[in-house]
């Protein structure tokens, strides 16, 4: 069995994949699977359509790693795929209505702690959904990628300034969603 | 450079990347100026809401269905070079040499043919021009199964492969009467995610856990269905048509009998 290092650079595993080594892309996967789902799951509110989207952009990102320009990120780049795809499948779906009762969010094991972060997390989840796409995936990136302005820049395609004007925007629109969901 | 304005200084303190001289900066501007702190930290809020919010763990078969996926199938080894660097490269030395010997021996060879080319069939004139590809290198690389259908009043073809993480089956069928199609996905770890068929719709689609049963009516048409990878797979997918015998297509992770 192939031993893989933690520490063995996403370059260095993408070069082994381009060499025909298929398992170099586990350790990629692992790494990245669980923020490129959330970042999913984040955009359009369903565990299954997130668990394709991300399961999608990486099988996507392999095929294409001949074009992968390791001058970047690895990471930024298969951000950039999963946000196309996501986009792409918000375009083709029909909108968010939020669930009532939650059948999404975790279910509580203790009492009222447990009760109050169902709220918030429901709170959360409605206000960014009822952002603007564009607003939505700025703040997905920043708070649940944590992705610096630089590589949302590179991952949306988009000038530096422009990601951090829509990131306010977005913030002070979610500002105004949780107060006006007393939320906060 | 220039000193940044009053919100881009409120958010650079909030993503935690103003220098020191900003956040000081920040800081007397807040103090005389109410309208900004409130602002400050509504924004503020959000930021914590949004951390404190939950992170899921992501399947388990997230991981094992990529890897399922990729093994089928080969990066590209580079990117396609633009336009110019595949010029600057046909004009070097050996690819020209290559392009003239091509040509000659293509002059060569016109010559010594014989003209008259009703000799040939169509298929040995591909055949001598090196056009016929066997159906075999016709084949996606992604193609995990391909079956002929040939039952009583029945022809068509059933094709497995993977497509974007997903596992895609074309369906084409022609029959002289009304046909129901079973698929059975127990043990295979599927799920059913999208039916799709070309013409007018046909007769009832249901599609459950377990199973995906429709109606073919009779004539010709065209179905894809394709289902996401969940738990790794026992058994191939069951194609039944009408009450003929059950036809088995590989998904390409079945354990071996």
């Amino acid at each position: 069995m192939l031993y893989l290092s933690q520490d063995e650079n996403d370059a260095d595993l993408v070069r082994r994949c381009l060499q025909g080594d298929a398992e170099a892309f586990r350790p990629l996967v692992a790494r990245y699977q669980r923020v490129l789902y959330n970042v999913a799951y984040r955009m359009v509110h369903d565990r299954e359509d997130a668990r394709d989207l991300a399961q999608g952009a990486f099988v996507k990102a392999y095929e294409k790693l001949g074009t992968y320009d390791p001058a970047y990120q690895f990471f930024s780049w298969i951000y950039r795929i999963l946000v196309n795809d996501t986009l792409n499948f918000l375009k083709r779906n029909r909108p968010y209505q939020s669930l009532e009762p939650n059948w999404d969010v975790a279910a509580p094991s203790g009492p009222r702690d447990d009760l109050e972060a169902r709220e918030r997390n429901r709170a959360v989840r409605d206000a960014l959904m009822a952002l603007p796409v564009d607003s939505r995936e700025v703040v997905v990136l920043r708070h649940f990628a944590e992705l610096s302005y630089g590589e949302m820049s590179v991952a949306l395609a988009i000038p530096e300034k422009t990601v951090k004007s829509r990131l306010y925007t977005a913030r002070q629109r979610l500002a105004e969603i949780l107060d006006a969901r007393g939320a906060r | 450079m220039s000193r940044p304005g009053h919100d881009e200084l409120i958010q650079g303190e909030i993503d935690g990347v103003n220098a020191a001289s900003d956040s000081a900066r920040l800081r007397v501007l807040l103090a005389s100026r109410p309208d900004l702190d409130g602002r400050f930290r509504s924004l503020a809020r959000v930021s914590e809401t949004l951390g404190g919010a939950e992170r899921l763990e992501p399947p388990p078969e997230l991981l094992d269905g990529v890897m399922w996926a990729v093994r089928g199938c080969r990066p590209k080894a580079q990117a396609r070079p633009g336009w110019q660097e595949a010029l600057r490269a046909l004009l070097t030395p050996a690819p020209l040499a290559a392009c003239a010997c091509t040509l000659l021996i293509g002059v060569v060879l016109g010559g010594l043919l014989p003209s008259d080319t009703g000799l040939f069939s169509r298929k040995e004139r591909a055949a001598l021009s090196g056009t016929a590809l066997s159906p075999g290198r016709l084949d996606a690389a992604s193609t995990l199964d391909r079956r002929s259908i040939a039952l009583e009043g029945i022809t068509g073809e059933a094709v497995t492969r993977i497509e974007g993480g997903l596992l895609v089956l074309d369906l084409e069928l022609e029959a002289t009467r009304r046909v129901d199609v079973n698929l059975d996905l127990d043990g295979t770890g599927l799920s059913p995610r999208s039916f799709s068929q070309d013409g007018p719709p046909g007769g009832d689609v249901v599609m459950a856990v377990g199973q995906v049963r429709f109606s073919h009516l009779a004539g010709r048409r065209r179905y894809n269905v394709s289902f996401s990878l969940g738990d790794p797979a026992g058994r191939a997918l069951r194609l039944r048509l009408g009450v003929g015998e059950a036809l088995d297509l590989s998904i390409g992770r079945e354990r071996p009998r």
